[in-house]
């Protein structure tokens, strides 16, 4: 499942202080028009580079660094230091 | 995306509730999933292989100073397949690379079976390291 939300933290000594909600399942629709803009010339380029006789999966490898972004859901990093009264937290939903 | 996650979404987009409040909710929501999953393999009685979901690195220091990671293992299993794709010629070269840095490696010779096999080996993984000073570093999955 695509991650949906990116939460970030950032917290120093109690005077900055980051509070980001990022709503990132707003960019997968047009990233999908995006994605249909683009496959005519993925498809092109695939025939082109295969011709010359050197084939590269350009489908193939967009779906793996798809399939890597949709499995970085739950990915969560948290640094805390009471003593420097620091918080670096980001969470991905 | 499940119905309770876009419920939840919405009620944040309509401002019914907080951001505070809808990463609380969805938190619940992935917690439930997760004792699921691990009731079912009760049931079982131990024979199914664990669900591992996640690798963990914890550090902690003795100054109290904490990090935490969570990586989800999906990600090897997704980057490994990447590998798969990267054109034979390029390969060589990665192969060759990694052996004149005394990484025998070669990773034409990885399957998709044997990333199921690490991922279901990795449960059992733990890792402990504990310094003079108190400090302590922990690898696990789960």
């Amino acid at each position: 499942m695509a991650p949906s939300i990116i939460s970030l933290r950032i917290q120093k000594d109690n005077r900055f202080k980051l509070k980001l909600w990022l709503p990132v399942f707003i960019l997968w629709p047009p990233a999908i028009i995006l994605f249909l803009m683009i496959a005519p010339f993925l498809l092109i380029a695939e025939a082109v580079l295969a011709l010359r006789g050197t084939p590269m999966h350009l489908f193939g490898m967009l779906g793996g660094l798809v399939s890597v972004l949709f499995s970085l859901r739950g990915t969560l990093v948290n640094v805390k230091s009471p003593r420097k009264d620091a918080l670096v937290m980001v969470k991905i939903y | 995306m499940s119905e309770e996650r876009k419920r939840i979404l919405s009620m944040l987009a309509k401002g019914k509730i907080s951001e505070q409040e809808a990463e609380e909710l969805i938190e619940a929501i992935g917690n439930q999933g997760g004792e699921g999953q691990g009731q079912g393999a009760d049931e079982s009685g131990g024979a199914k292989p664990k669900n591992v979901k996640y690798l963990y690195v914890k550090v902690m220091s003795s100054a109290n100073d904490n990090v935490d990671v969570r990586v989800p293992l999906g990600i090897i299993r997704a980057g490994m397949k990447l590998t798969s794709l990267i054109p034979s010629q390029a390969m060589e070269h990665i192969n060759s690379a990694m052996h004149e840095k005394g990484m025998k490696f070669d990773f034409n010779n990885f399957k998709p079976d044997d990333i199921e096999e690490l991922i279901k080996n990795i449960a059992d993984m733990e890792v402990n390291v504990k310094s003079k000073d108190g400090d302590t570093v922990r690898v696990y999955c789960g």
